[in-house]
């Protein structure tokens, strides 16, 4: 999936750096590729917009063939009962100061947004809680909603993330 | 075992809730409900203080050292 990525991204750049050249600008198809491109990543930007704050669209984002969001994540086990830990994570969801955007305690399933910085528009984080050998088992999952590369944000996050949870620990 | 957190034995000598301790002591319930498992990695002296001083107790009393069995 990677490299299919990198080649999109490279024909991506190819047929803008095209379209642009001096050589097709002046002709008519152009126009109609120029539009159709706005139109697409125009919808794109604003289904991923609407899309980004709920819970349900998830796989969406998640998906390993979703190659416009950049994603990672990880997962650690932990010995917090299923009860108590959604509310931990929550409380370190706020001290992380990233806005809490939808809580199912039934499927133990979290969505957070963090704010827009200079090297991203703002990534989504997804926490999913779920029983492992006798163990809770947090997975984490940090994606971008509009960058296909991270120059290594997602995982800035998951660190972030983990050290402020290890940290909430000292009681 | 190790150490063993004795917040629950105390808290009901006291006849006291969780809640009642978390406003005391201002420690959320969370913080205080992993403390009582034993599930936290360490504890402040500025919270066996402030737990000390709410129940009334000594640190002896909450915290305990128990020989793990072979």
């Amino acid at each position: 999936m990677r490299y299919v990525k990198h080649f999109l991204a490279t024909m991506g750049i190819a047929v803008t750096a095209i379209l642009v050249s001096p050589l097709t600008s002046e002709s008519e198809w152009s126009t109609a590729i120029y539009a159709a491109l706005i139109v697409i990543f125009f919808s794109l930007f604003l289904f991923n917009f609407f899309a980004s704050s709920r819970l349900r669209f998830k796989p969406y984002f998640t998906s390993r063939f979703n190659l416009f969001a950049a994603k990672s994540s990880r997962s650690f086990h932990t010995e917090i009962s299923k009860e108590d830990i959604l509310d931990k994570l929550l409380e370190v969801l706020k001290e992380n100061n990233w806005t809490l955007q939808e809580i199912d305690r039934e499927s133990g399933e979290i969505l957070a947004s963090t704010g827009m910085t200079f090297r991203s528009w703002g990534e989504n984080i997804y926490l999913d809680v779920s029983e492992e050998e006798g163990k809770n088992l947090v997975e984490i999952q940090s994606v971008a909603l509009f960058q296909m590369y991270m120059w290594g944000k997602n995982e800035d996050n998951l660190d972030q993330f983990y050290q402020k949870f290890e940290e909430s620990l000292i009681v | 075992m190790g150490i063993v957190v004795n917040l629950d034995v105390e808290l009901a000598k006291k006849k006291m809730k969780l809640n009642t301790l978390s406003e005391l002591v201002g420690i959320s319930v969370v913080n205080l409900s992993i403390l009582k498992s034993g599930k936290a990695k360490a504890i402040r002296f500025s919270t066996l203080n402030s737990i000390c001083e709410a129940l009334g107790c000594q640190p002896g009393d909450i915290l305990e050292y128990a020989e793990e069995e072979p």
